[in-house]
C-alpha cells in the first residue's frame, strides 16, 4: 500500500491543525472532509508531505489523464 | 463525460493542471469555470475539482501530480482525472503519471499530424477527436489513425465525439472506464517518468542554485557541477 | 521563496461583468500568486465551496449590483459556519463608502474601489496574510482601509 511520511521539521507542515495527526488528517479526508483532504493535497503540493508509490504500482486504470491542444474541450 | 462516470456511481477527482507565469510564479487557474459540474446539486457531492499549477520548478509537478493521486485514490476516490492543455513537455510529463492517457483532439487545422504530437501520440492509450459536428473532425481522426498505425500492430483507439451535442459521449466514456493500458505506451510512459523523477532530484539537491551560479559565472565547469548533483545530497 | 498563496477571485449576484475581477486576478497572478477565477454569478455557496476544494487562503469577491450588502456578509458567514474561520475575505467593485462599516463589521477585511492600484492590493495581502487575527472567523475588527 501507500507509505506517507511528512518531511517539514514541524511534522506534516504550516496546514495542519492545531494537534492533528497525519492519520487524523486522513481519516477525516477518506470519511469526506474536503476541507482536510485540500489541505492534505497542498501539503504534498508544498512537497512538505511525500506519498511513496508502491514497488509495483498498480496500473488499474483509476487515474487518466486527458491532454490535448486547447480549445478542444 | 464526468456526468456519465458519476451517473455510473463512481467518486471522480480532477486535478486541472495549468502553468505557472515563469516569470512571477504566479498561476491564472480557470479551468474550474468549464466544469459545470460542480454546481450541479446532486452530482457535487461525487466530484473533486483542484487546480494544479506547475509553479517554478515545472519538472516536479508530474511528481507532485502523481503524489497527489496516488493520495486522492486512497482516500476514496474511485477515479483521478488528471487535465492538461498543451502539448509541450510539461504537459506530456504530467500525463505520464496517470495510468491511462487519452489525447483529446479538435477538427483538422489544415496542418496535417504535428510533429510536435508526437511525444502525445506515442502515449497515448486512446484518441478523441472532439467537436465531430464540425468539418474536418472526420478528416482528423483518419490521419490520426493513419498516422498511429504506422508501424504499429496494437494502435489506439481513436474516437469521434461531439461534447457539444453529446453524442458519442456516452461510448467515449464506458470505453475510458475499461480502457487497457496498451503495451506499446507502457515503455514511452516509463521513460518519461524515469526522466521527470530524475529531474526532480536535481532540482531539490541542496546546492542546485549554488552549482547553477558557479556554472554561469565560470567558476565551476558544466561537467564538474552535474556531477556533483548526481552525487546526491550529503 | 515562499509558496505562492492561493486566492479565489469570485463574482456573487447577478451582474454579468468581470472585467475588473478579471484585471485582479491578473495582476494577483503578476504578483506571484495562483489565482483561482470561479467565473460570473456565483452563489455564496458554490463560491464556499471552491474555497473548501482548493485550499484557498484568500477570497476576493467583486461587485457591482450593489448586491454586497447583503451577499457579502452572508458569504463570511457561511465560511464560519463552515469551520473556515482563517479565510482572509476582502472585496472589490463599486461599494459606496457609506456601506464600508456594516462590511468590515462582518469580517470583511479590505474594500478597493475602481482606482486601487495593484501594488495596494498586493501590500493589504502580504500583511494580512501575516497576522493571525485577519481570517473571517475573527470578525469585526483589523482592517486595511484608514478611513470608515
Amino acid at each position: 500500500m501507500m507509505r506517507v511520511w511528512g518531511t517539514a521539521q514541524d511534522g506534516i507542515g504550516t496546514n495542519q491543525r492545531e494537534g492533528e495527526t497525519l492519520d487524523e488528517r486522513f481519516d477525516a479526508a477518506s470519511s469526506g472532509d474536503r476541507r482536510a483532504l485540500a489541505r492534505l493535497l497542498s501539503s504534498i503540493e508544498n512537497g512538505e508531505l511525500k506519498v511513496e508509490e508502491p514497488q509495483r504500482p498498480a496500473s488499474d486504470g483509476n487515474s487518466i489523464a486527458l491532454t490535448g491542444p486547447p480549445g478542444v474541450w | 463525460m464526468l456526468h456519465e462516470w458519476v451517473d455510473h456511481g463512481l467518486r471522480i477527482a480532477v486535478l486541472a493542471v495549468d502553468p505557472s507565469s515563469p516569470r512571477s510564479g504566479g498561476a491564472l487557474l480557470g479551468d474550474r469555470v468549464r466544469m459545470r459540474i460542480v454546481d450541479d446539486a446532486d452530482r457535487k457531492d461525487s466530484v473533486y475539482v483542484r487546480s494544479v499549477a506547475t509553479r517554478k520548478t515545472s519538472g516536479s509537478v508530474p511528481l507532485v501530480v502523481r503524489e497527489m493521486a496516488f493520495c486522492l485514490l486512497h482516500v476514496g476516490w474511485d477515479k483521478v482525472v488528471i487535465e492538461t492543455v498543451g502539448a509541450g513537455q510539461s504537459e506530456v510529463r504530467c500525463a505520464a503519471v496517470a495510468d491511462r492517457i487519452v489525447l483529446v483532439e479538435g477538427p483538422a487545422r489544415g496542418d496535417g499530424v504535428q510533429a510536435e504530437k508526437a511525444g502525445l501520440l506515442e502515449l497515448a492509450d486512446a484518441v478523441i477527436v472532439n467537436k465531430s459536428d464540425l468539418d474536418g473532425a472526420q478528416r482528423h481522426a483518419d490521419e490520426l489513425r493513419e498516422s498511429l498505425h504506422l508501424g504499429h500492430e496494437d494502435a489506439p483507439d481513436v474516437l469521434l465525439v461531439s461534447a457539444l451535442h453529446g453524442t458519442g459521449v456516452a461510448e467515449a466514456s464506458s470505453m475510458l472506464l475499461t480502457l487497457e493500458q496498451s503495451t506499446r505506451a507502457g515503455r514511452a510512459r516509463w521513460r518519461e517518468r524515469l526522466l521527470s523523477h530524475h529531474e526532480r532530484q536535481l532540482l531539490e539537491h541542496s546546492k542546485f542554485d549554488t552549482l547553477l551560479s558557479s556554472i554561469e559565472e565560470g567558476l565551476m565547469s558544466f561537467d564538474d557541477a552535474y556531477a556533483q548533483l548526481r552525487n546526491g545530497n550529503e | 521563496m515562499d509558496q505562492p498563496l492561493r486566492i479565489v477571485i469570485a463574482k456573487p449576484g447577478l451582474d454579468g461583468h468581470d472585467r475588473g475581477a478579471k484585471v485582479v486576478a491578473r495582476a494577483l497572478r503578476d504578483a506571484g500568486h495562483e489565482v483561482i477565477y470561479t467565473g460570473l454569478r456565483r452563489t455564496p455557496e458554490q463560491i464556499i465551496e471552491t474555497v473548501r476544494d482548493e485550499d484557498a487562503i484568500l477570497l476576493g469577491l467583486s461587485s457591482l449590483s450593489g448586491a454586497h450588502g447583503h451577499l457579502f456578509p452572508r458569504i463570511c458567514e457561511t465560511l464560519r459556519e463552515h469551520d473556515m474561520g482563517d479565510v482572509i475575505v476582502f472585496g472589490g467593485g463599486i461599494i459606496p463608502e457609506d456601506d464600508w462599516p456594516p462590511l468590515f463589521a462582518a469580517g470583511v477585511r479590505a474594500l478597493f474601489g475602481p482606482g486601487t492600484t495593484s501594488e495596494e492590493m498586493v501590500e493589504f495581502i502580504a500583511t494580512a496574510v501575516k497576522r493571525d487575527d485577519a481570517g473571517v472567523g475573527h470578525g469585526a475588527g483589523w482592517h486595511w482601509n484608514q478611513s470608515a
